[in-house]
């Protein structure tokens, strides 16, 4: 599904040497893995997946996410398909403030060509998903940190992307909040929903199937987790 | 992007600003107030003008000195207007003349200039009008004392005037009788024969601050000149106006030895107009002071519009990273272009209708005051192309300098805007 091939980026600033963010970064990510790409800060993961998310363009290389590759797609084309195709949660939440879990959720179908009649079926299922129905109406300012995030993933479910982006989800959060987070991905990758998680925690990255290691924007490392954590384990979660 | 989400997104963007959203439209209210008013107060006095021309009566002909140039149809009509005081080429003879045509009621010839008025230790700067009783009855003047000027006045060259009410006031104090006093105005000794009854400012005339006096004394002892102003014709009936223009093109052609048998206005030295084309160049007199004056008016939409750029930018930073997010969600370039110009529309369209009703309510107050004060009917009106002109402006103001702070958020990269500290 998702196919990289010798990805650079290179960030140039005026005055200051150039930085090579990413440096030649090949892998492939199959339908309905759970992937994990972890690196100290600097290292190029948000680089990284920012390119996989159709949110930045390479400097060279190819990058072809479903077949389609970056390169022939213009801005609004990729809008589109980050609209149907992916969703993302952000270690800020990024919730429109002064605004109801209801609308913050359906942001994305404004943007879609779904039918109006239907986002408010929509809209519910994705909030109940992640249990906030009770919480439905409330304007996102009113709610903890974990919830917040939990109102974000239901705006990345509601248009059933293939893809999920998590950049460092549970950073901002407590021990516990953060296990309800991975609890749902977890849960939502076993739905058959492709998940990419960026994280500097090697513990968070332990949920995932797969680990990427990125170290001065090289791939280091890409290996199978062979004793993967369950934060839906009610002993680990006591841990 | 339906069109009932990209207005709730602009509402709710301009709701959570509230007071910075009121202070920025004041702009763009107190500019298309400004341009309403001028337009309603223009188009008012130019109701007013033609009014009173038409309430001269319509059979009235006026004739000027001076060459029709084609200055006359629009361009520096002032400068044209101020020329035409020095020109000499209508003499008193030439009314006396015109009198004479068959078709012709009467001819009011006038003079008048400014000259201040002595009595005892007080003077007053007064506007005089030498004129014949003619000229007296077709203004219609009453008079509180004494009587109006004759004939046998004019023929004679007496040194006698009419005082307006008010110039009787000053000199003289409020319920006085003047009649029989002696004024004295360019060192020259005049009998006071009646004073004229109040009738409030006209178009052209204020005669309760000026004064009448016999024309041949006007023109001999306080002109020193024997051209004179205007001259009013009145023609016996309303169908024979036509024949009798011509008939008195004609006829001052002849006296004044011009050869112009092409009829070629712009070779006389006079220009003769019905009524109706008075209340025209009239009404051009008013259309050019209206748009100046809109002009200038307008000056403080570019103003507002400036306020409303630098409002929309300071929007489009404080939320760079909202539009990272909307951008990584889907949003497309025109969305939220959309989304930054719909929201600067509807701030300066709120003005604009905000405008127009403090414009209409200004004008509105301004002629009552007029009726007030003038005690002449002052046409109220707010002309529909003003309100027209009002909504439209303000949605172009909008799109105008909507556009840039739109541009420039729409063209933000989403890694960069979701980036945005």
């Amino acid at each position: 599904m998702i196919e990289a091939r010798n990805l650079k980026k290179v960030y140039e600033s005026v005055g200051i040497a150039e930085t090579l963010a990413l440096d030649g970064v090949s892998f492939d990510i199959k339908e309905g893995e759970f992937v994990a790409i972890i690196g100290p800060s600097g290292s190029g993961k948000s680089t990284l997946m920012h390119i996989m998310g159709f949110l930045d363009r390479p400097t060279s290389g190819t990058y072809k996410f479903e077949g389609k590759s970056i390169d022939d797609l213009s801005d609004d084309e990729l809008a589109r398909i980050r609209n149907k195709r992916m969703g993302f949660v952000f270690q800020t939440y990024n919730l429109l403030p002064r605004t109801t879990v209801f609308d913050n959720v359906r942001l994305p179908l404004i943007y879609s060509k779904i039918e109006k009649e239907r986002h408010e079926k929509l809209v519910k299922t994705a909030i109940e998903k992640v249990g906030l129905s009770h919480r439905i109406n409330h304007y996102s300012n009113q709610l903890s940190g974990g919830e917040q995030q939990r109102v974000a993933i239901a705006r990345a479910l509601i248009n059933n992307p293939s893809v999920i982006f998590a950049d460092e989800p549970t950073g901002n959060l407590d021990s516990k909040s953060g296990k309800t987070i991975m609890l749902l991905l977890y849960e939502l990758n076993e739905a058959g929903h492709t998940i990419v998680l960026v994280t500097h925690e090697k513990y968070t990255s332990k949920h995932a199937k797969r680990i990427l290691n990125l170290f001065d924007g090289k791939l280091v490392s890409d290996e199978k987790v062979n004793h993967r954590l369950y934060a839906k384990n009610e002993k680990e979660l006591k841990k | 992007m339906e069109i009932e989400d990209s207005l709730n997104i602009a509402l709710k963007g301009i709701y959570s600003n509230k007071g910075r959203s009121v202070l920025t439209i004041l702009g763009i209210v107190i500019g298309i107030a400004a341009v309403i008013a001028m337009i309603a107060i223009g188009e008012g006095a130019e109701i007013m003008i033609i009014n009173q021309i038409s309430s001269l009566g319509s059979n009235n002909i006026f004739i000027e000195p001076g060459a029709w140039s084609k200055r006359m149809e629009g361009g520096s009509l002032m400068q044209t207007m101020l020329e035409e005081f020095e020109i000499k080429t209508l003499k008193y003879e030439d009314a006396l003349a015109i009198e004479d045509l068959p078709n012709v009621e009467m001819v009011a010839p006038m003079v008048y200039g400014v000259e201040r008025i002595v009595y005892q230790n007080k003077n007053e700067k007064i506007t005089y009008f030498g004129t014949t009783p003619e000229a007296t009855d077709v203004g219609d003047v009453e008079y509180i004392y004494g009587r109006g000027l004759t004939e046998e006045d004019v023929k004679s060259m007496a040194r006698v005037i009419v005082l307006g009410s008010e110039v009787a006031k000053e000199l003289f104090g409020e319920g006085e009788n003047p009649v029989g006093e002696i004024v004295r105005i360019k060192k020259t000794n005049f009998k006071i024969i009646g004073v004229s009854e109040e009738r409030g400012p006209q178009a052209f005339l204020d005669l309760d601050e000026g004064l009448f006096l016999p024309i041949t004394t006007a023109q001999k002892l306080l002109l020193g000149a024997d051209s004179i102003r205007h001259m009013i014709v009145r023609v016996k009936s309303e169908e024979l106006i036509d024949s009798t223009i011509e008939e008195i093109r004609y006829l001052l052609r002849e006296r004044h030895g011009i050869y112009n048998p092409e009829g070629d206005p712009a070779r006389d030295d006079f220009k003769v107009m019905s009524q109706k084309e008075t209340a025209s160049v009239m009404s051009s007199v008013t259309n050019i002071f209206t748009i100046l004056l809109s002009s200038i008016a307008a000056i403080s939409l570019i103003v507002g519009g400036i306020g409303i750029m630098n409002i929309m930018l300071v929007s489009v930073t404080e939320r760079t990273r909202e539009i990272g997010l909307r951008k990584a969600v889907g949003a497309g370039k025109k969305d939220i272009l959309n989304q930054f110009l719909l929201e600067a529309v509807i701030l300066t369209l709120t003005g604009g209708i905000m405008g127009i009703i403090f414009g209409a309510l200004f004008s509105w107050i301004t002629s009552l005051a007029f009726e007030y004060f003038l005690q002449s009917s002052w046409g109220f009106s707010i002309p529909l192309k003003a309100v027209i002109l009002g909504v439209g402006v303000s949605v172009s103001i909008g799109i105008i300098f909507g556009m840039y702070p739109a541009r420039k958020g729409a063209n933000l990269s989403p890694v960069e805007a979701l980036r945005y500290e």
